[in-house]
């Protein structure tokens, strides 16, 4: 093989490499858009667009799976999006036998991490509607008697929302922007992180 | 006219050594923050020892000084710690038998002292130093501090900032000690936090060559039996090492679980050893602040963004699983997160 025939091989070889390589790290489907927010993220996990030309990472979680940091990333595509932004709470009847308040209150939401359990298990979620006229003592005095009633359970998640409507809005198209705009009371209760706190309004309020 | 100019040369390099000398002498210590108190023990009276001595047993002036790793004057300096410098200084007039300090301890953070011990001079030395999980304890077993005399320069280095802290100071008593508690700058407020991917932590448990020096010894063992340990969806390592490792076509709880397995590797890291410079999380009084709605400032914090997350997995609707998996993939990537550092 003399010099010339020798170079235009390695040309070759030197465009093929770089061409596979190229491929590998541009898939076809274009990734779905890392918004800045949460509000627009839960849009972007919705994927709304036809397979487009190769776009370049822009952000260092992409970067990261173009370069093969991410095995998970590269290899799969985005999470399936639910099939209707609604959201379906269970209510388990052992959370709450009898009214949690005398509070005027609607209760749409209550499990535990122990679904078949006869007992009601450690980690417990209540979710409440009150009306848009309860006042702020009202709140407090609701999810006062929520936690006493719930006082056995080492992690307790307490949500109280004043529009049934918007606490069973999914994230899909305002990233939970409305329910979050109508979460009038909140209760994070978690003995094995050592945390404890109450919010009527996003004020924090003794328990 | 040779010797003026012999005089003016002289004069002239007499001025130049002089200014040298001032130049290479060290410059003034100082510390980013300082300060000093008196500590007033109990009195003889209130101790039911007013037939040997009258006032207090004892009085203590104790100073402190805080150095940030950059600052030039820092005399432990150690990159991304803090320097705490304590002196105890026993007053001429504490009670001679009574009085002498045999201890001086401070509270810190769990496991948040990197290393303690004292700068060799001409105070006390103290016969050992104890650094245990929540508190770092000087002894002077062997040369008391006497009145009259100062410790030496007993030091601290923490990643965790500046904030009031409670400390003890034990005289050697009778048959008992007698202690007195009162507050100090000591190792208070949460380092920035440092936010691993479920790529890294994955890689780590498969053992991917270059991250067997992260959670060397055992370390990766009691992180992840920590992550089980504040955990509600996972029972076992097993169930977390299953999440953590999943691959393919999953529905959203999978995928939530797997963000929720390195969320919580990197609250157990956090906890266990807040002074790792990779991944770690706070929870507790000032912990890691997260931005969740994007308006810049903190919103919530990793406790309760991690119950949040752990209760919506077990909601069984798909929504609410999709925020969880939202929101820990975005603290595990340090979006929204207070301060994050990223270095992986």
């Amino acid at each position: 093989m003399n010099f010339r025939r020798f170079s235009l091989v390695v040309l070759a070889i030197a465009v093929c490499t770089t061409a596979v390589l190229y491929a590998l790290r541009h898939p076809e489907t274009k990734p779905a858009p890392r918004a800045e927010t949460r509000g627009a993220m839960a849009e972007a996990a919705v994927p709304t667009e036809s397979p487009a030309a190769a776009t370049p990472p822009s952000t260092a979680k992409e970067w990261e799976a173009a370069l093969g940091g991410d095995p998970e990333l590269v290899s799969e595509q985005p999470p399936p999006a639910p099939a209707a932004d609604r959201i379906a709470m269970t209510v388990s009847e052992k959370l709450a036998p009898e009214p949690l308040s005398d509070v005027p209150h609607a209760l749409i939401g209550a499990w535990d991490e122990a679904p078949d359990a006869v007992e009601p298990g450690t980690h417990r979620t209540i979710v409440a509607v009150v009306e848009p006229s309860t006042s702020e003592s009202e709140l407090e005095q609701l999810i006062r008697d929520i936690r006493r009633q719930h006082a056995g359970a080492e992690i307790l998640d307490v949500r109280v929302y004043d529009s049934a409507e918007a606490a069973t809005t999914g994230s899909a198209h305002d990233g939970g922007a409305l329910r979050a705009a109508h979460l009038v009371a909140d209760v994070k209760r978690n003995d094995r992180l050592d945390f404890d706190q109450s919010k009527v309004h996003g004020r924090i309020v003794e328990p | 006219m040779q010797a003026p100019t012999i005089k003016l040369r002289f004069a002239l390099a007499t001025l130049a050594v002089f200014g040298i000398s001032i130049l290479a002498l060290p410059a003034a210590a100082a510390p980013d923050a300082e300060g000093s108190q008196p500590i007033t023990s109990a009195t003889c009276e209130d101790l039911g020892l007013g037939a040997f001595c009258t006032g207090p047993v004892y009085v203590v002036t104790k100073s402190f000084k805080v150095y940030s790793d950059t600052n030039p004057d820092n005399p432990m300096p150690s990159a991304g710690n803090f320097t705490y410098i304590y002196t105890i200084a026993n007053d001429p007039g504490s009670n001679a038998l009574l009085g002498p300090i045999k201890q001086f301890e401070t509270e810190t953070p769990v496991n948040g002292t990197v290393a303690a011990g004292f700068i060799d001079g001409a105070g006390v030395e103290p016969s050992s130093v104890d650094i245990e999980s929540t508190v770092v304890r000087w002894n002077f077993n062997v040369d008391f501090i006497d009145p009259s005399e100062v410790s030496e320069q007993l030091y601290l280095i923490s990643p965790f900032g500046p904030g009031e802290v409670t400390d003890t100071h034990v005289a050697v008593g009778s048959t008992f000690s007698i202690d007195t508690t009162a507050t100090c700058v000591g190792p208070v407020v949460a380092p920035p936090a440092l936010a691993c991917t479920i790529g890294f932590w994955k890689n780590r448990e498969e053992g991917k060559k270059g991250l067997l020096k992260f959670f060397q010894d055992g370390d990766f063992d009691a992180v992840k039996a920590e992550a089980v340990a504040i955990s509600t969806v996972f029972a076992t390592e097993a169930e977390l090492i299953a999440a953590l490792t999943s691959t393919g076509n999953r529905d959203i709880l999978e995928r939530g679980k797997q963000q929720l397995a390195a969320l919580l590797l990197n609250v157990a890291a956090g906890n266990l050893y807040p002074t790792n410079t990779k991944c770690r999380l706070f929870v507790g009084v000032n912990g890691t602040q997260l931005d969740t709605d994007g308006d810049g400032s903190a919103d919530t914090n990793v406790e309760a963004a991690l119950t949040l997350i752990e209760s919506n997995l077990l909601s069984g609707d798909a929504s609410l699983q999709a925020d969880a998996h939202e929101l820990a993939d975005d603290i595990n990537n340090g979006v929204g997160v207070i301060d994050a550092t990223m270095f992986q």
